[in-house]
């Protein structure tokens, strides 16, 4: 018997529970559609009476080095607000280096599972890859709507229809149009991860745009004491992100404001090269 | 009611003005969802979570991506979070291993409990082998392997490329198996 099977086998003994099972919850759920007021879901983060001294002490760092007007009592969504509009005045200035369609995007991180490696095709329709504890996984590119079938690293010997993902798009590189190209997606913090942090090349001048339109998140505020999924300490943003999605902060380097990962995760390396296996 | 051919993108598009509509996601689909929590959490914390889940979608309706006809990557994803969140929030890693000893039959049929029997002896060496996957690897394992999605409603509910969650079932499988292979192994030797 194989994994999986063992595992489905766990599931196909356990009955569903039942409608009697089931009426507390459901009964919970039509009070909360009855009172109309979608109730605020997730549970912020609890802070302890020291961590709110830390995160005032953060702030002081802030401001200290940042040479905001506001020194001491501002609130701690201005101050936030106030790090990304740094962070994305001091991004803007870099060159935009954009891959051609036949390059990919190299990544270098170290993630929960360790170190990681990977290239992506700038425009999705090339075979990248991802190294990573030993492992070479193929991304098979989808080229004329159709990609190869993989299971892991084995091949399939078919294909499938797909639509490329491209690790390269143009993006807006102004805060109104980014606001409004944000505005027509189910959901501006996945495009937000998914291309300005994943592997995924953004020009500086859109991730500056990206910054901007943050600073305008609700709830949002700086996370005492940081530090990224390799341990180096920074200034960590978070705001209050939907329940359906992954919590996260955003760990920026304190002097230079560069992103440097997540709570989680960690950049080391990030370019463009000719070819899957090059580094840059 | 809503009438049973309307898919679920459509009842949630209804919900947003008629907020009691929702119910008919509830209908839909909580018997599977609460089924996985039990399996994650224990049947206790799977009571309270199920009703969680429906509320935290509930009001995140607005943002249903209403392309989708089906909800349930969308609800498996919350459920999922919810998960996390609270192995997080109870400073215990995972409750993986007594969680995943199913619920004991209360119809007393006969063959249910000789596989139960089976079940028990062969759970904790499952539990152990999945107690030792990443979490992410353990998501995707789980909604795949229990659940029954496909990589792409994978890649939808836990809101992470295709090529992702590949890697990450790959990387789960081979680590389950090494795991089951060495014990069997074991046992016969």
């Amino acid at each position: 018997m194989d994994e999986m099977t063992q595992l489905r086998s766990v599931v196909d003994q356990t009955p569903l529970p039942t409608a009697t099972d089931l009426a507390p919850a459901r009964a919970r759920l039509m009070a909360g559609l009855t009172a109309e007021q979608p109730r605020k879901s997730r549970k912020r983060l609890i802070l302890s009476a020291a961590t709110v001294v830390g995160l005032a002490a953060a702030i002081t760092g802030v401001v200290a080095f940042g040479g905001l007007e506001s020194v001491g009592v501002a609130p701690p969504e201005a101050e936030a607000a106030a790090f990304l509009h740094e962070a994305a005045d001091a991004v803007r200035v870099l060159p935009a280096t954009p891959p051609l369609p036949g390059q990919f995007v190299y990544t270098r991180s170290e993630t929960t599972e360790g170190a990681r490696e990977a290239w992506h095709s700038a425009d999705g329709e090339h075979d990248g890859m991802i190294r990573q504890q030993g492992q070479d996984i193929p991304l098979p590119g989808c080229k004329d709507g159709r990609m190869r079938v993989m299971r892991g690293d084995y091949d399939m010997g078919m294909t499938e229809p797909c639509d490329p993902s491209p690790a390269y798009r143009r993006l807006p590189t102004d805060t109104a149009g980014m606001r409004a190209y944000l505005k027509g997606k189910p959901n501006d913090f996945d495009i937000l991860l998914h291309f300005a942090i994943q592997e995924r090349y953004v020009s500086p001048q859109s991730m500056a745009a990206l910054f901007e339109v943050m600073a305008d998140y609700p709830g949002l505020e700086i996370v005492e004491d940081a530090t990224d999924g390799a341990g180096r300490h920074g200034v960590g943003l978070t705001w209050e992100q939907p329940a359906d999605q992954q919590e996260v902060t955003l760990v920026f380097d304190p002097e230079t404001h560069a992103f440097l990962g997540t709570e989680d995760t960690a950049t080391f390396e990030h370019a463009i090269v000719d070819a899957v296996g090059e580094r840059p | 009611m809503s009438p049973p051919d309307e898919d679920d993108a459509a009842i949630i598009r209804r919900s947003l003005r008629e907020p009691e509509r929702f119910a008919a996601i509830f209908d839909r689909h909580a018997a599977h969802i609460m089924r996985y929590l039990a399996h994650r959490l224990g049947r206790q914390v799977a009571d309270d979570l199920v009703a969680e889940t429906f509320l935290v979608a509930f009001g995140a309706r607005a943002k249903f991506d209403l392309d989708r006809r089906d909800a349930r990557p969308w609800l498996y994803g919350i459920a999922t979070n919810l998960v996390r969140r609270q192995q997080r929030e109870d400073g215990r890693e995972y409750r993986l291993r007594a969680a995943i000893v199913p619920e004991p039959n209360t119809d007393g049929h006969a063959d249910r409990v000789a596989e139960q029997v089976t079940a028990e002896a062969m759970n904790p060496l499952l539990g152990a082998a999945l107690t030792g996957l990443s979490s992410g690897d353990r998501d995707v394992l789980l909604l795949v392997a229990w659940e029954g999605l496909s990589y792409d409603e994978v890649a939808q509910a836990l809101d992470i490329p295709i090529g992702t969650v590949r890697s990450r079932l790959s990387r789960a499988r081979k680590q389950v198996r090494a795991v089951l292979t060495v014990k069997e192994s074991v046992n016969r030797g």
